[in-house]
Order: structure tokens, then sequence, then C-alpha cells
């Protein structure tokens, strides 16, 4: 590369880099142990049902999400072979499971859907924060990461699981592509345009 | 270390941002950001826009309680699923044997009825003379069988024995034996053990000998067979 520089080239993870614990407990799961599955849920319950709300932005569709996703995890654990870590392997069906459901709430709902902007027209604005206590610094911060979840849901689906995964998951380049199922390549460059339309729409932030 | 252009830092200030540079990288980054307040604004606008995000993500942080009816939802479904998978409904078929007395009963009971059919079809009454299947039965079993090859010599004697003895007493009224000839002319026709109305089956010959059958022409050439039907009644009208 240019100069000297270069990107952190992408390695393979093998199942002796997985911690043994957690292999312990994916084989259980996959011989069909009630409590294995239920740790397993109960130690990632909370990471994917914040990454299912931040790509869907709905609290009661992630949950339902949330569930689709751990009974996908033990339809299928017994193919998982440690070419990553679970966790990554768990977001990465995370991602599929909501790309599918947005794809077919589109061609379920497109008629129905109504922007915020109309909403608000037609039903007023949204209520206020009930608590007394700070209630401008409180309603500056809604009306911020209204904007900003505003903005992350104009963007494509690639771009802003790729931003959700890097800037608020904090995953690795390498783990994004695994989960993503793309070149790392193929991540720096969705990562790049989701950033620059970002940047864009909440220039006066 | 040599020092890096502006436009070489902004190719690579994402994954600077990121921390997905080598060590050296990252030291030769952040010396040129010291000396340098464009790229320096350019990354703490990156900067600036990861704090967003992590801070409207922490506005939509779900409630304990609300995860907590996840686990217990999830197994209990995969136990449902289970009891209603193929696997579990084949094993519960045999748990006990009724489905497998109801499965044997009932292809006993087809095998019985195939043999009762095929025995009464077996003993049902033999197939009348002149009936299409009995017909075809004579043939094949006599030497009327005008398909095969018939010598020259014996000819007239193979065909005519044969219609003669194939034809009910109603239904003959005359048995011929004839050649056909290339041109589908019918040449030589005779009269073949009939002593009746002998004067109208002359004049019959006499007109069949002058008729003339239609040739078969196969992709434009003349084919030199004739389909000859056996065991046909002809009823002819002969006028004045």
């Amino acid at each position: 590369m240019a100069e000297g520089l270069s990107v952190k080239p992408a390695r393979a993870i093998t199942w002796s880099e997985v911690a043994s614990r957690e292999a312990a407990l994916v084989q259980r799961c996959a011989a069909g142990d009630d409590d294995a599955c239920g740790e397993l849920v109960s130690e990632h319950q909370r990471m994917v049902h914040q990454l299912a709300l931040h790509l869907l932005g709905d609290y009661n569709e992630a949950l339902d999400l949330s569930q689709e996703v751990f009974l996908r995890v033990f339809r299928t654990i017994h193919r998982f072979r440690g070419q990553s870590a679970l966790r990554t392997w768990i977001y990465r069906i995370v991602v599929n499971q909501a790309r599918n459901r947005m794809r077919w709430w589109r061609r379920r709902y497109r008629a129905q859907q109504v922007s915020l902007d109309e909403h608000i027209r037609n039903h007023g604005d949204l209520p206020a924060p009930g608590n007394p206590a700070a209630p401008d610094r409180l309603f500056g911060q809604k009306q911020l990461a209204a904007r900003i979840w505003k903005a992350l849901d104009g963007l494509p689906f690639d771009q802003k699981s790729a931003i959700v995964l890097r800037e608020i998951d904090g995953l690795s380049y390498d783990e994004i592509a695994f989960s993503l199922g793309i070149a790392v390549g193929t991540v720096k460059s969705r990562l790049a345009r989701a950033r620059e339309a970002l940047r864009a729409q909440l220039r006066d932030v | 270390m040599t020092p890096l252009s502006c436009a070489s830092v902004r190719r690579r200030l994402t994954a600077y941002h990121d921390r997905e540079l080598s060590i050296e990288q990252l030291i030769a980054i952040e010396a040129h950001l010291d000396g340098c307040p464009p790229c320096a604004t350019e990354a703490a606008g990156l900067e600036t826009l990861g704090e967003s995000l992590r801070l409207a993500a922490a506005t939509l942080q779900p409630g304990t309680d609300m995860l907590a009816g996840l686990q217990p939802g999830i197994i209990s479904r995969m136990k449902a699923e289970n009891a209603q998978s193929w696997r579990a409904q084949f094993g519960r078929m045999f748990e006990d044997m009724h489905l497998v007395w109801i499965g044997l009963g009932s292809a006993m009971a087809t095998i019985i009825c195939s043999a009762l059919a095929l025995a009464c079809l077996h003993f049902a009454s033999p197939e009348r003379d002149d009936s299409l299947a009995g017909i075809i039965a004579t043939m094949v079993s006599s030497r009327a069988n005008l398909v095969r090859q018939v010598p020259a010599d014996t000819y007239d004697d193979v065909v005519g024995n044969a219609l003669v003895r194939s034809m009910s007493e109603e239904e003959a009224v005359l048995a011929l034996a004839a050649v056909v000839t290339r041109d589908g002319r019918l040449i030589d026709p005779r009269w073949v053990e009939n002593d009746r109305d002998r004067q109208q089956i002359l004049d019959l010959m006499s007109a069949i000998e002058t008729s003339r059958f239609d040739t078969t022409r196969a992709g434009g050439a003349s084919v030199n067979m004739v389909w000859l039907f056996a065991h046909t009644t002809v009823r002819g009208k002969i006028v004045g």
C-alpha cells in the first residue's frame, strides 16, 4: 500500500480460539439440553434485542425478532463449527432475519406507511417527557435521538447494518464482514457511504 | 517516520477512527492531526457522529422486565416445535400398535378384494364367436391370418378355406379370392365354395374386376403392399 500503510488483513478464527466454555455450551445446545439453551439465551438476549431494535426501530418487533433469532440459532447450532465467535455468528443471524423482516414488512405494509411529519401534522407532536427534573435537557436529547434515528432509517439496510454494528455494537471490520457475509473492503465502502450520508443529514447537530 | 500528506490521512481517516490500523499508522496519523486543524476537524466530525449514534442508541435501552419473558418463551416454543416435528410424530405412531394393525388390515383387505376380482374375471362366461375378440382369436389361431407369408401355390386354398370357416351362416354371402396388382386392380377374382345365386355372384365378381383400389403412396413413391381386409362382409347391389 502507498506510503507503507495497510489495513489489517482478515484472519481465520478456529475452534481453539473460541473459549472452551463457549464450545461446551454450543455442544450441549446441539445435544438438546434445555438448560444450556436457556443459558445461551440469557447471555445473548440483550445483545440480540438491542441489535434488532437498532435495525428495526421498534421494541415489540425487536422482541419478536429476538425470539425468531434464538429459535433459528438452536435449529442450526449443530452446523456451527467455530468459524467465528459465537457472538458474531448470532449477529449474522440477527442481521439476516432483520433484513428478511424489513423486506416482508415493506411488501406487506408499503401502502400503509405514513411519514413521521405527516403523522405529527395529523395527530399533533409527540408528548413531552414527563420528568419535571430536567425537562429541557431531556427533551433536547430525545429530539436529537429522534433526528439521528430518522437519519439512520433513511439509509439503505446494508449501510445501516454496517454503521450500527460498527458504531453502536463496536464490531471490528472482520466481524462485520462475517456478520453481513461480505468482504472487508465492502464493509469499508459501506461505512464510508453511511457516514457521509449521516453527516450530510446531521450537519447542524 | 515520513510525515503523511493531508490526502493520505483523509483516505485513512475512517480506518483510523475505527482503530483498524496498525500502531505505527495510528501514531503517524495522530502526529499529522496534531499539526493539521482541517484534518483534525474531519476526525472530530467522525468522532461526534459516533458519539451521537451511541447516545441515540442509549435512549432505546429496553427495560430488564421487557426481556424477562424472552427466555422461557423461547424454550417453551422449542419444546412445542420439537413435539410437533415429523420425527416426533412418526415416533408416536409406534408408541402403540393401533395404527400398525389398521395398516396391516387395510393391506390384507386390498389383497383379498383384488384376488376376488381376478377370480371373477377368470371364471366369467367365455367370449362369443361373433364378437370382435372372438373373430380376432379365430384369425390368430387359424391359418387365415393373412398378415403372414403364404406360399403362392396354396393361396387360394388357404384364404378361401379360412374365410369360409370363419363366417357364420347368417352373415356369409360369399368368399372371394383375388390378387391385387401394384396399380390397385383386382385380377383373377374367384368365388370360393358357394353355390347360391351363381349368376349374381358372377356379376358381382365382374364388377369387382373392373374396379380399382387407390394405391398407397409414401414419400412420393408407390408402395407395393396392399392391405387385404379379411372376414369383411360386402353387401353388394346389382342394378338391372
